[in-house]
């Protein structure tokens, strides 16, 4: 309790310090007093600018820094959750969704959307991030199907069929990529594939928005059967889990997370995998504490490699999927090599 | 307290059990013996839901148990299973407090009874010196011990135990069976020492090729004749100095 009450303080902390920090650094109190301005705007119908702060800098604030620093938040917290999940689901401390292969989904469902311009019944023409977010969720539905086999999914089964189903996806997007006509398709999917929070707007937020929160609830209120699910199904189903529902939530969860996070940023991969790992060695197995401590982490993690993502070089920006890969893929090997985690 | 009736089960088109009709009484303590292959082990998770009977029925404390949701269940039985696994860490005082949850709400947390029962019973397995280690560093028998301890905290009328005493070398073997009969619960046990059966069970059930094929008190089951066509090996029967009986094995 009093953990996650320090962390919702850092939280409010870091997005604020998030919206000042970038090439055009905006001082602390200018942030608040926009941001506390605006907020209350809201709520009294009255939006206006600060009298005393530059316009321009009112607009950083607002309309670039905050949108894209709330979303960084929302999307932490909601592959962090995906990655609990798909642990849970897996009993497989390694499994994560970029590990099980839906970054290429996703980038093909994109990729085809704006070169194709699919057209879906009752949709219309599907916008870029809708083929994202469909791409995403046909891949991860695919790589579960895929490696069921008489009503359970070996963990090994999973990683394998991510791998498979990863490169068939691989494989059509640079196939499209390079008949294309022209560069775009190429920068369209490189987007897709390595994730940024740099075009974020306002209206990205309601979607993580409506699902996170519930999603966090939700995986909170079936943490103590997740726990009885890590001795085994035998040790599960005599300690009152009814293990059909509780795995289908999982998939249904994992899956509308990730693809929702995809369909907004692109692929940030092996946030699922580093935070609840690294909680996990700090606070225990226990899905009690680990849910709600990974998320608020998960939050704050990605706030700061987003930071770090627009000051490494700027004015230029590093994709965030570079970075998260960077500090993620060498904890994966860790965790195989160290730790000798069973497959 | 449970009764089977006419119990079925086939993995794809091998038939394992072939209608196994079972009863046991309130306070009764019944073993389930048989050669391997046998059917116990399919029997016991058909009793415990972890198979579904394709055909029969089985009532559970005068309910319905094929009905009845995982939650009740583990209200009504514990069951000390054969698996060994755990995916993450846990201490062994998390993996003991495992078995209040199925009395527990949903977000509601560990109260200050649920740890001293918890307390109780790891002093009664021995297990309190081990209560903050991690499940998956304990050896094979101490890792059995705290799945009875789990099975004990879920506090049920009913205890099943599937082969309980695999792992244990004999003074936890007879520790464990001491145990169980003290609580004085309704019990069923998978086991394989025919010495342990006859020394705690009130009553026997054997099996073979998914089939009840005696049953009865030890020592009116237990015969040299009896154990000869069960297992296919000859015995001899004596009485040890506590009164129970003791078998010797030859071969044949």
């Amino acid at each position: 309790m009093a953990a996650c009450l320090i962390l919702i303080g850092l939280l409010i902390f870091s997005i604020i310090l998030g919206i000042g920090l970038g090439p055009v650094s905006i001082s602390f109190s200018e942030v608040y007093q926009v941001m506390f301005h605006r907020l209350s705007g809201i709520l009294t119908g009255q939006v206006g600018l600060v009298p005393d702060i530059r316009e321009s800098t009112q607009n950083i604030v607002w309309f670039l820094r905050a949108p894209r620093v709330l979303l960084g938040g929302l999307i932490g917290a909601a592959l962090t959750l995906s990655g609990i999940g798909m642990q849970a689901f897996t009993k497989n401390p390694l499994a994560e969704p970029y590990v099980l292969g839906i970054s290429s989904g996703a980038s093909f469902g994109a990729v085809l959307a704006m070169l194709l311009g699919v057209s879906v019944p009752l949709l219309g023409k599907l916008s870029v991030s809708m083929g994202a977010f469909v791409g995403a969720l046909v891949s991860i539905l695919l790589v579960y199907l895929l490696a069921k086999s008489r009503g359970s999914v070996a963990p090994i089964r999973l990683i394998l069929v991510g791998v498979a189903v990863s490169a068939m996806f691989q494989a059509f997007t640079n196939y499209i990529v390079y008949t294309a006509p022209d560069d775009a398709a190429v920068r369209e999917a490189t987007f897709w594939m390595l994730g940024g929070l740099g075009s974020a707007q306002w209206e990205d937020l309601p979607l993580l928005l409506c699902l996170t929160p519930p999603a966090f609830l939700l995986m909170l209120a079936l943490s103590k059967s997740l726990n009885a699910m890590m001795m085994g199904d035998s040790s599960a189903i005599t300690l009152g889990v009814n293990l059909t529902v509780v795995r289908n939530l999982l998939i249904v969860v994992t899956a509308l997370l990730t693809a929702s996070s995809v369909a907004v940023s692109g692929c940030i991969g092996f946030v699922g995998l580093v935070i609840p790992h690294l909680i996990r060695s700090v606070v225990g197995p226990d899905h009690r504490k680990l849910v709600p401590i990974s998320t608020l982490t998960g939050a704050i993690f990605l706030i700061w490699v987003d930071v770090a993502a627009r000051m490494i070089k700027p004015p230029a920006e590093l994709p965030i999927g570079i970075l998260t890969a960077f500090l993620g893929a060498p904890l994966f090997l860790w965790m195989i090599r160290v730790r000798r985690y069973e497959f | 307290m449970i009764t089977a009736k006419e119990i079925r089960y086939a993995a794809g088109s091998r038939e394992i059990l072939c209608g196994v009709d079972f009863q046991v009484a309130e306070g009764e303590f019944v073993g389930l013996i048989g050669p391997n292959g046998s059917g116990k082990s399919t029997f016991l998770k058909n009793l415990y839901k972890v198979l579904r009977p394709q055909k029969g029925g089985i009532i559970l404390c005068g309910e319905d148990l094929l009905s009845m949701s995982n939650r009740e269940m583990a209200q009504h039985m514990a069951v000390m299973v054969q698996e060994q696994e755990a995916a993450f860490d846990f201490t062994v005082e998390e993996v003991v407090m495992m078995g209040r949850q199925a009395r527990k709400r949903l977000l509601e947390t560990d109260s200050r009874e649920d740890w001293a029962l918890v307390g109780e019973i790891l002093d009664l397995t021995g297990l309190s010196s081990l209560r903050k280690q991690g499940f998956i560093t304990l050896s094979g028998g101490e890792k059995q011990r705290v799945l009875i301890a789990r099975a004990l905290a879920q506090q049920t009328p009913v205890l099943v135990l599937d082969e309980p005493t695999n792992h244990l070398d004999i003074k936890y073997q007879l520790q464990l069976m001491e145990l169980v009969r003290k609580i004085g619960c309704t019990v069923v046990a998978a086991i394989h020492d025919l010495n342990l059966a006859a020394t705690y069970c009130d009553r026997l059930y054997a099996m073979m090729d998914g089939r009840i094929v005696g049953d009865g008190t030890p020592g009116q089951l237990l015969t040299p004749d009896f154990l000869r066509s069960l297992y296919e090996v000859e015995t001899e029967i004596l009485t040890g100095r506590d009164g129970a009986m003791r078998i010797f094995f030859y071969s044949k």
